[in-house]
Order: C-alpha cells, then sequence, then structure tokens
C-alpha cells in the first residue's frame, strides 16, 4: 500500500487543451464541407474536391513540419504532434485562403508558418503570432505570382467595395451587388457568394461561435466585441456619411471579419489572458480593421489588424496587470481609456474618408456603366480578402 | 462584473450522491486516540499528566497564549503518554496518547445554559469556555469573532460546504435540526446582528425544506445559494449574499460567519452541556470500498477510519484530509482527525499528462480573489518581483480553482504557493 503525495487541489475538470482543439477541428471541419458544397454547386466539382485537396495538402504538410521537427529536436513524435495543434493552424491557414492559391505555396506557406510562426518560439503556447495570420501574410506577399489563373470565379465582395475606398453610396453599392451577382446582404449572410475558401457563410460561423461558447471552448466576449464594434464603428461613420444601415452590415458580413473573429481573435495563445484584456484587444483589432480598410490598399484589413494586436498582447498583459477585485477601478479605467482613444482615431479617419461612387466620378455617366467598368484585375483574386 | 473579470467561481460536480444517500455509521472507537495539542499553528498545554485516567469531558488540554482553547476527552481510558506524530499539515507536532477502556464514562463538562435568558456576556463566556471552534476546515477559537460586534447587519450560518464529495455538513444538519436552531440563534444574539441567514446550496431541497420549517418564525432566513466553488467561501458567500467585497475581515462587510457544524456543537454544548469530541468525517472517493459519512471521536487515526470503512480500492492512492480541493494530500495515514476535519477523500492515483499553457485564461475568470494565476506563474519563473506585487500574490487562498479549471492539466496553485514562498523569503531578506 502506497499513498502518494500530490499537491492539492486533487480534482481537475473534466475539459482538457485536446479537447478544446477537437471542437475546433470539428467547426474548421464544418466550415470546410460547406465551402466545398458551395464551390462545387457554383464553380463545378472540381473547385468543389480542390477545397478538400487544399486543406489535406495544408494538414498534411503541418503534421509532417512537426514531426521532423519534433525528431530534431528530440521530442516523442506522436505525443509531440499531438499536443502542438499544428493541424489547427493549417486549417485556419487553407480557409482563410483564396481558391486561386497552389498547392505548392499552400504548402510551403504552412511550413513557414510552423516553423517560423510558432515553432522557434518555442512551440505551442510561446508564439507570439496567430501561426495562421502569420502564414497567410507570407502566402499573400510571397506567393502572390503563383496563384492559379487559370480557375475562374468572380470578385469577392470585399475586393470589389474595396475599389470604392470602402465607402460609397448606397445607390451605387446596390448596383455593385446586382451587377457582380453577389445578390442581397441577406445572401451573403447564409454564404452563398465567393470570398476566402472559409469566409463565405457568417450564418455558419455565428452557429461556430455557438457551440465553442456553449462548450466553454473559448469566451464570446473577444468575438462580440470584434465584431461588435466594427458594426458599431462603421455605423458612427456612415451616418456621417450619410448611409443607411447596409453599411455596417456590409463591413460586418464581407471579407474576414466574421471568420477571423471567431477562429483567429480567439485563439487564446495570442491574446491576452484576461477578459478585460481581451475585450481591449478584440475593439483594438475592429478598430485597425476599419482604418486599414479605409485608409490602405489592402483589401480587407482583417489579418493585418489581427498580427497588429498579436504584437500588443504583452501591452496590454502588462497594463491590466493586477487584482481584478483590488485594482478593478484602476483596471477598468486604463482599458476605457484604450479603448475610447482606438475608437475616436478610427471615427476620424472614417470622418476623412471620401465618398467614392459613379456619381462622384461624373464618368462614366451611369452608375452601371461605372460598376460595370471597375477594371477585373483590381477586383479580382490576386490577393485575398485577407490581405 | 462577470462580463469584463470572469465570473469567479465555477460550478464543480459534486459527487456528492456517493454519500449523500448512505447512512451514517457510528464505528467502534479505536483502541488508542492521539489528540493533536495543536490549534492552527498555536500549541496547546496538556492539563494531564501520562497515567492519569480520564472521562468523557475531562478537560484534556488548553490553548492559552492571546487565544483561549480548551480540548476535551472523547473517551474514557488512561494517558499513556505524549508522542510526537505528523499532522495533515506534515508537520510534527505533540499529540497526547489516550488508551480507551471503552466504558464511556461520562463527566459533566460544563452546565448547560438557557442563551434567551443569559447575558451576551455570559454567553459570551460560555462559549469560550466550551471549546467552540470553527469546524469547517479553520479551527478558529469561535468566541474571538464576537468579542466586538459592532455595526454586524447579518449574520451567516454557513452550511454551503462547496469542497465536492464532502456531505457531513450536510448529513449533520439534517440529524441535528434542533440543535442547529438552538447554536445559531444564540450566535445570532452574540452578533447582535438585526438579521441572520443561513446558506445551504439550493440543490439540497430536502435540506432547504427542513430548515425552513425549522426556523420558521425566527429572524434566520434561508437563504440558498447556487451550486458553485467556493460559495463556502467566506468572501465569496459574503459577495454572494450582499454583493459586498471586503478588505479584511467579513465585518467591514457588517458581516460575522460560522460554520453550520459549530452552530451545532453549540447548540449541543448548550442543551447538553457537552464539548465538542465527536465529528461528522465524510469518506468518499474511488479509492475507498464503501463511501460514507462516519462519526468518529476527534484524534482516531485516518488509517482506523479508512479500515472501518472497507478500506482502500489500490495499492496507490492518494488521501486528502478534507475535501480534493482544498485538503492535503498527505503522503500517509497515520495522521489523526482532529476538531477541523470534516473528510477524506481517497482517489486511485491517476497520471494526468500535462501539455502547454495556452493562455487560455479560465483561471483569471475563476479566481475567487480575482488574481492572474498565468501571469503569477510566468512572473515567478523569471523572478520578476515587480509584477508579482502587482499581482498581488498574497491574496491567494490557494483554493485549487486555477488548477482545477487548467485545461492543460498544469499545477497553477502549486506555482502560486511556490510565488508565495519566494515572496515571503524576499521580504524576509529585506
Ligand atoms: S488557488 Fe489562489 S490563485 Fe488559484 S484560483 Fe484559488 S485563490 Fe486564485
Ligand atoms: S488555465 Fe491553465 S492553460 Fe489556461 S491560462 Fe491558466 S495556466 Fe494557462
Amino acid at each position: 500500500m502506497k499513498l502518494i503525495y500530490k499537491p492539492s487541489p486533487n480534482y481537475r475538470s473534466p475539459q482538457s487543451t485536446s479537447g478544446i482543439m477537437k471542437d475546433l477541428t470539428y467547426c474548421l471541419i464544418a466550415v470546410t464541407i460547406f465551402s466545398s458544397l458551395y464551390y462545387t454547386m457554383a464553380f463545378g466539382s472540381n473547385l468543389g474536391l480542390r477545397v478538400v485537396l487544399m486543406m489535406i495538402t495544408s494538414v498534411a504538410s503541418a503534421l509532417a513540419t512537426e514531426a521532423i521537427w519534433c525528431k530534431v529536436t528530440k521530442q516523442e513524435v506522436i505525443k509531440g504532434v499531438l499536443t502542438s495543434y499544428g493541424w489547427v493552424t493549417a486549417m485556419i491557414l487553407t480557409l482563410m485562403s483564396s481558391i486561386k492559391v497552389s498547392y505548392y505555396a499552400l504548402a510551403v506557406s504552412t511550413v513557414i508558418a510552423l516553423v517560423f510562426g510558432k515553432l522557434v518560439f518555442g512551440g505551442f503556447g510561446q508564439n507570439i503570432f496567430n501561426p495562421a495570420a502569420f502564414g497567410e501574410a507570407i502566402l499573400m506577399n510571397t506567393f502572390a505570382g503563383s496563384n492559379r489563373t487559370d480557375i475562374l470565379t468572380s470578385a469577392t465582395p470585399a475586393a470589389a467595395m474595396k475599389s470604392y475606398g470602402w465607402m460609397t453610396t448606397g445607390d451605387t453599392f446596390s448596383t455593385m451587388m446586382t451587377s457582380k451577382g453577389f445578390g442581397s446582404l441577406g445572401q451573403m449572410f447564409v454564404g452563398w457568394y465567393p470570398s476566402a475558401i472559409g469566409s463565405t457563410s457568417a450564418l455558419l460561423i455565428l452557429l461556430c461561435l455557438a457551440y465553442l461558447v456553449y462548450r466553454k471552448d473559448i469566451d464570446w466576449q473577444a468575438s462580440v466585441f470584434y465584431i461588435g464594434t466594427v458594426f458599431v464603428l462603421s455605423l458612427v461613420i456612415g451616418l456621417l456619411h450619410g448611409q443607411g444601415i447596409w453599411y455596417p452590415i456590409f463591413q460586418v458580413l464581407a471579407g474576414g471579419v466574421l471568420f477571423g473573429g471567431v477562429f483567429m481573435l480567439t485563439d487564446p495563445v495570442t491574446s491576452p489572458v484576461t477578459i478585460l484584456g481581451r475585450i481591449v484587444f478584440a475593439v483594438g483589432a475592429a478598430c485597425f480593421t476599419l482604418i486599414f480598410r479605409l485608409r490602405s490598399n489592402m483589401p480587407d484589413g482583417v489579418l493585418y489588424s489581427i498580427l497588429l494586436m498579436n504584437m500588443l498582447t504583452p501591452a496590454i498583459d502588462k497594463m491590466l496587470e493586477g487584482s481584478q477585485i483590488k485594482d478593478i477601478a484602476k483596471l477598468k479605467k486604463r482599458a476605457i481609456i484604450a479603448i475610447a482613444c482606438m475608437a475616436l482615431v478610427t471615427i476620424g479617419v472614417g470622418a476623412i474618408a471620401k465618398t467614392q461612387s459613379a456619381a462622384s466620378t461624373g464618368n462614366p455617366a451611369s452608375v452601371n456603366e461605372f460598376a460595370a467598368a471597375i477594371p477585373e484585375s483590381t477586383i479580382s483574386w490576386e490577393g485575398t480578402d485577407y490581405e | 462584473m462577470p462580463i469584463i473579470t470572469g465570473r469567479m467561481f465555477q460550478h464543480l460536480d459534486g459527487h456528492k450522491d456517493l454519500t449523500n444517500h448512505t447512512d451514517v455509521l457510528t464505528i467502534k472507537d479505536p483502541d488508542v486516540l492521539y489528540i493533536p495539542l495543536m490549534n492552527g499553528n498555536a500549541p496547546c498545554n496538556p492539563l494531564v499528566k501520562v497515567g492519569d485516567e480520564v472521562k468523557v469531558g475531562t478537560k484534556i488540554a488548553e490553548r492559552n497564549d492571546h487565544f483561549y482553547l480548551p480540548l476535551f476527552s472523547p473517551v474514557s481510558g488512561t494517558v499513556t503518554g505524549i508522542e510526537k506524530r505528523m499532522t495533515t499539515a506534515m508537520k510534527m507536532a505533540d499529540h497526547l496518547r489516550i488508551e480507551n477502556d471503552h466504558k464511556n464514562t461520562e463527566e459533566q463538562a460544563f452546565e448547560p445554559l438557557d442563551y434567551e435568558s443569559a447575558s451576551n456576556e455570559e454567553l459570551l463566556n460560555f462559549v469560550k469556555n466550551a471549546g467552540m471552534l470553527g469546524l469547517g476546515g479553520a479551527g478558529f477559537p469561535t468566541y474571538v469573532k464576537f468579542l466586538k460586534p459592532e455595526n454586524v447587519d447579518l449574520f451567516i450560518v454557513n452550511g454551503v460546504e462547496c469542497e465536492p464529495y464532502l456531505t457531513a455538513d450536510y448529513k449533520n444538519m439534517l440529524a441535528n435540526m434542533d440543535l442547529l436552531k438552538v447554536g445559531s440563534l444564540a450566535l445570532l444574539k452574540l452578533s447582535q446582528a438585526k438579521k441572520g441567514c443561513i446558506s445551504v446550496k439550493e440543490d439540497k431541497k430536502d435540506l432547504i425544506a427542513e430548515l425552513q420549517k425549522t426556523f420558521a418564525g425566527t429572524a434566520i432566513e434561508v437563504r440558498p445559494v447556487p451550486d458553485i466553488y467556493p460559495a463556502g467561501w467566506e468572501r465569496t458567500l459574503v459577495y454572494l449574499l450582499t454583493k459586498k467585497r471586503y478588505d479584511r475581515l467579513p465585518i467591514e462587510a457588517g458581516c460575522i460567519l460560522n460554520n453550520a457544524s459549530t452552530a451545532i456543537a453549540l447548540g449541543n454544548a448548550l442543551v447538553n452541556g457537552k464539548p465538542i469530541t465527536r465529528k461528522y468525517v465524510t469518506v468518499s472517493g474511488d479509492g475507498v470500498a464503501n463511501p460514507q459519512n462516519v462519526i468518529v471521536p476527534i484524534g482516531m487515526p485516518a488509517h482506523d477510519v479508512v479500515t472501518a470503512c472497507g478500506g482502500y480500492l489500490s495499492d496507490e492512492c492518494v488521501i486528502c484530509a478534507g475535501g480534493p480541493m482544498m485538503g492535503t494530500a498527505v503522503p500517509n495515514d497515520t495522521f489523526v482527525i482532529g476538531p477541523a476535519n470534516n473528510g477524506l477523500t481517497i482517489f486511485v492515483k491517476k497520471d494526468e499528462e500535462s501539455v502547454k499553457c495556452l493562455r487560455c485564461g479560465k483561471c483569471t475568470e475563476s479566481c475567487p480573489s480575482g488574481l492572474q494565476p498565468v501571469r503569477i506563474n510566468a512572473a515567478e519563473k523569471t523572478k520578476n518581483i515587480e509584477a508579482l506585487k502587482n499581482l498581488d500574490v498574497a491574496s491567494c487562498i490557494e483554493c485549487g480553482l486555477c488548477t482545477y479549471v487548467c485545461p492543460s492539466k498544469l499545477d497553477v496553485t502549486e506555482g502560486i504557493r511556490r510565488a508565495k514562498r519566494y515572496m515571503a523569503l524576499m521580504a524576509k531578506k529585506k
């Protein structure tokens, strides 16, 4: 008979990190299946299949990379790979990519994402940047040229909107939606429109969010504050320019706001460890998303806003260091100041954005023609919505 | 403000069904008892010598520093020595060895008292001389809390028993409603509070019904609390009941709290003139053959208790003195049941595979003290004193919740203890 000493407590919740990753994997599989179905129905089974093959390519490269890494660093391979969760990174990376990305570019980006985005930092839990976002940035900046040109899909709403600098009149907007075949905002909500592979169905992504929150895998705060802030700030900016409710709704539905907000911003490793910190983090990311959309050359600001906030995570944690009971007033004040500053800057940036429309350019004559006249190159799949 | 800080508690699976519905067993008293001559960290002086005969209720020792606390013999027999034995805190301490003659000859330890007609001063002295102490785990002499009861709004009888597996208080309350009523009302009187309440978990429907019947028409109201951990911790309970936080003592929030078993013990002392000599103890967990509640004399070695419950189920077990959250796992079972012990939780040893911290923040959302355990552990690793100071390490009550919630199965609480020790060391150096 042996009695063993173990420091108390000797009782643990059934939830495990591997369980959390499993749930996340299920959600990502669901998004992949939806996407594959959409591409099959809209563009033929070739593209539907391509979604699946891309996913397999990326996941396989991730598993191989981590297995080799474990071998080289002399860790137990199977355990190492299973507790490093590289496949989640690979799946998110694939879902953020455009269907036109070549298998080769995707595989190489996956390897780079894992090695330089995660493993060199000391592996799972130590990385500063969201590895998937890191990989996507590489993919877009290095491999844009290797995109398949023979794959024909249509432009994405985010890219089309970008050609108006994310600020246009309601009329131009409706014309754009119909002439490009995006349909209604409702159709965008359900997800029947072209976008990055995984960011089509707002509905499905929100269901994933509900599932992950229900399973206590993630907090709801980061996602809700991110999406909510994008909505509220673009509502204000839209009002300053006399836009209707379509404007904030479009801002939320288009591009990677929902996908990024649910699957990337909630990555615990690269976000602050307190809820208050996560709120600041999410609001910050929302502000930068809008600023990048309105002021930069990138079609969508989601990716870079997340990377930027990843970089600020240690600072946010430091800022909110203290007791959440005794120091709560002080911590709340700091958070509110940070949030207020970022929101004001964003509204300021939004206020000076120019409304671009067919009418304001005066040429070509009709709104319809203008929308049709947007050169395909600026709105086609050169980059993806995340850039 | 759960939206921005997390809820600062967790619902745990209490596994209380293991022992809730089984009968309470009175087991045969052991042949030899070892009465710990300790109260908290303070020694108690023996009042008997080797060779003395003692009876049930004989005063055998007392604590006599800035606090006073008498100890009474639970059995009749002969004092055969003073031995050093390991306590549940894993320190060596003197224990009074009493050989039991199994005759249970009694002596009146003190006269019963009618609390209603007694003056507050008489009552306070009674509580002091009857050796009443916190039976919920703290073991703090009860009278001290009532020395200066000023501006007390609410007197709370704490029957929450939030530790998983433990049902001793629940069983004790159900069996001794009348004594609970007397003891609670007496304490309410001492507290000079206008209102009193008794709190138990809301899922204990049968108990709540009984309590409502018992306390109907008194100034004590039954106020159920949610089934969360650590609802029975003073700060959390005061917050749940009054929405107030306090800095050092509950009296700052206008509250005085006492454990329900303490109230029952006081009831027993007032009505029957009997001191605390026996305890309800829950023996539970997947490592013991017959999980159940037992009534045992203070000073009974854990080994004998476990044997009476059918023994261990595996060759490698973990035995916690108390519940699994706050009870220390002791590497042997020679320790004895002290007045503040209310459980033995026994598990078959199992190994947890831990992975790296994923910074999920579950520990920062659950910590009832509002701390950020993950950051404390990180700061402890780099010995970052500045950060440790900001992070208020000293407020940790070692409730164990941070380890419980950690999905990466890290020993988070143990890291906090290391940080506390490190800070204490640094403070000393200065
Ligand atoms: S053990 Fe300490 S740090 Fe951990 S949850 Fe409890 S009070 Fe907080
Ligand atoms: S609960 Fe565990 S994994 Fe999560 S932040 Fe705390 S220590 Fe890290």
